[in-house]
């Protein structure tokens, strides 16, 4: 269950320049560890969300490498991600909603396991009494919590997170946040989330990666002390909480532009 | 009693007003609201007021086009003030029930309704199908979207009315013709819907669906056809009426048997009772298919 120390996914040199022709990374090295929460915070334009589309494929990097470890047995799905944007199918209720990898890999998973799967999952999250219902018949966080849900139905490899819970408000966030664990613990899936929320990126990280402006590197990586069992809501409330987070609080505003106008003009030069 | 308050000095009266601290004047205070609530509120009627309103407009128009001739000198002011030129409810009236009956020396209408509503029902679902399948492919198919794209935009620019004459003179003066005419009408109509909607998927949608394991064949099927039946859906009301008018512009211009050829004949024997019987007929036909088709439109699209 511990298994943290093999690489599931690599970045090695990776260079990307938008088509507009502005370069979002030089040099990047990224590693993601076998089980553990990656979360990457960076000033805002830095390019953490190019880096999830380059690591699911939907992008092809300029130079460089990005490659995913194969789980060697071949039954496991490689990677999903959540989107920022609303992706739920709104003619689909929640249970075909969940059920669309199913859908769309017919044969993968036997009919029996996959009503197991989705059981199991709609009571994780508390949506069990919804499975009949349409999205628009849901709050905002039961909508994330159902995109979450058709993410890890899978159970994939490797989960993307693009700042997928910044819609919803603190209290529900939060619980979004210990769904996420209590699901990728449960299920040993290795996690990227990318967030402008330094809170969320200790509380739901076992590392958090500090990025730096365009074109950008990995500056710094911060130990989360926390273990992989662990109470988001509790873990706010520790010394070593309010210590991390003044560290990074700090690294990040040295990182971010508006604050240090002289980093811009030298990022816009290059 | 008068003469107690009378005595209480001015000041000292005012602060019994909770609300008002002493030098507090009545013209120091505005009240938020006022002339802001109400054009800001959107005001509705109750659905009695409603019906009684829009049923007393429609009564005293009756009435005006019934009795409005009838007034000394009104016809000396306007001459068209006639029911010769446009006729009168009761004529029109009695016009319908000649019609449906087939006495009083008038036609049968059955066969001449039956032709325009069966030429525009063939012709809607060729429409609808042929427009919503086109949508679908293309929508799945930026590049070839591309190409087709301005030949369509051209296509569609041409009056369709100026095409009738091209199709009867191809088909003949047949329901061939008015099937033809009616499906290229309602084909356009929803085929920019239907393209419009299977565009408008968001990209991270299809992303979703391609991380997911979806082949292209699944990420039709799943996530463009419902969006494109959708907006197909939608556009279903306004394409039937435009597919009954086509109908009845083409039978008017050929004379092709069916409610349109009953305006030409009425026109010709300047028969305005006929005239107004037939827009009236039509105008409820309309109203009824519009009303079938919101309908479908509700069943159909019953996760809104």
């Amino acid at each position: 269950m511990d298994a943290v120390g093999t690489a599931v996914m690599r970045a090695e040199q990776v260079e990307y320049t938008y088509p507009g022709g502005i370069k979002v990374f030089a040099d990047l090295n990224v590693e993601l560890l076998e089980g553990e929460v990656l979360s990457l915070i960076g000033p805002s334009g830095c390019g953490k969300s190019t880096l999830l589309r380059l690591v699911a494929g939907l992008l092809r990097p300029d130079h460089g490498s990005i490659r995913l470890r194969d789980a060697g047995d071949g039954s496991r799905h490689r990677l999903t991600m959540l989107f920022q944007q609303d992706t739920v199918l709104p003619w689909m209720n929640v249970e075909d909603n969940v059920s669309l990898y199913f859908k769309f890999n017919r044969g993968k998973v036997p009919p029996a396991e996959q009503r197991a799967r989705i059981d199991e999952l709609l009571v994780m999250v508390g949506l069990q009494d919804f499975r009949k219902a349409f999205p628009r018949q849901l709050s905002g966080g039961m909508r994330r919590r159902l995109a979450l849900l058709t993410a890890v139905a899978p159970r994939p490899r490797i989960l993307l997170l693009d700042e997928p819970f910044s819609s919803v408000d603190e209290p529900t966030r939060i619980g979004i946040h210990q769904d996420v664990l209590n699901i990728v613990r449960e299920l040993r899936i290795s996690v990227i989330l990318v967030t402008h929320d330094l809170a969320e990126a200790i509380t739901v990280g076992d590392r958090v990666a500090l990025m730096s402006f365009r074109p950008a590197t990995i500056v710094n990586t911060y130990e989360v002390p926390f273990g992989q069992q662990r109470n988001v809501r509790e873990t706010r409330t520790r010394p070593e909480y309010s210590a991390l987070y003044a560290t990074i609080w700090e690294d990040l505003n040295e990182q971010s532009p508006g604050l240090n106008p002289d980093r811009l003009a030298e990022a816009d030069k290059s | 009693m008068s003469s107690l308050r009378g005595s209480i000095p001015t000041a000292l009266r005012k602060r019994t007003r909770a609300s008002e601290l002493p030098g507090d004047r009545d013209t120091e205070w505005a009240d938020p609201a006022a002339r802001i609530d109400s054009r800001v509120a959107v005001h509705r009627l109750k659905l009695p007021w409603l019906i009684a309103v829009d049923g007393s407009v429609l009564l005293i128009f009756l009435a005006l086009w019934q009795w409005l001739p009838e007034v000394p000198g009104a016809r000396s002011a306007a001459a068209w003030l006639n029911p010769f030129y446009i006729s009168s409810p009761i004529r029109v009236a009695k016009e319908l029930a000649y019609l449906f009956a087939g006495t009083h020396g008038q036609i049968l209408i059955w066969p001449y309704l039956g032709a325009t509503l069966k030429s525009t029902a063939i012709g809607f679902a060729i429409g609808l199908v042929a427009g919503c399948g086109l949508g679908l492919i293309l929508s799945n198919a930026p590049r070839l979207n591309q190409v087709a794209n301005p030949i369509i935009i051209a296509l569609n620019s041409v009056p369709r009315i100026a095409l009738i004459p091209v199709i009867v003179i191809v088909a003949g003066p047949t329901a061939a013709a008015n099937v033809v005419c009616c499906a290229l009408v309602v084909f356009i109509v929803v085929f920019f819907n239907a393209l419009a909607g299977g565009a408008n998927v968001a990209s991270e949608v299809v992303a979703n669906g391609v991380l997911l394991g979806a082949s292209n064949v699944a990420i039709m099927r799943y996530v463009r056809s419902p969006a494109v039946i959708m907006w197909t859906f939608a556009a279903m009301p306004n394409a039937i009426s435009f597919g009954l008018l086509t109908v009845v512009t083409t039978e008017v211009l050929t004379g092709i048997n069916g409610m349109g050829s009953l305006i030409l004949a009425a026109l010709n024997s300047i028969d305005s009772n006929l005239c107004m019987a037939v827009a009236v007929l039509l105008g409820a036909i309309g109203l009824i298919l519009n009303g079938l088709a919101v309908l479908l439109r509700r069943r159909v699209l019953r996760w809104q």
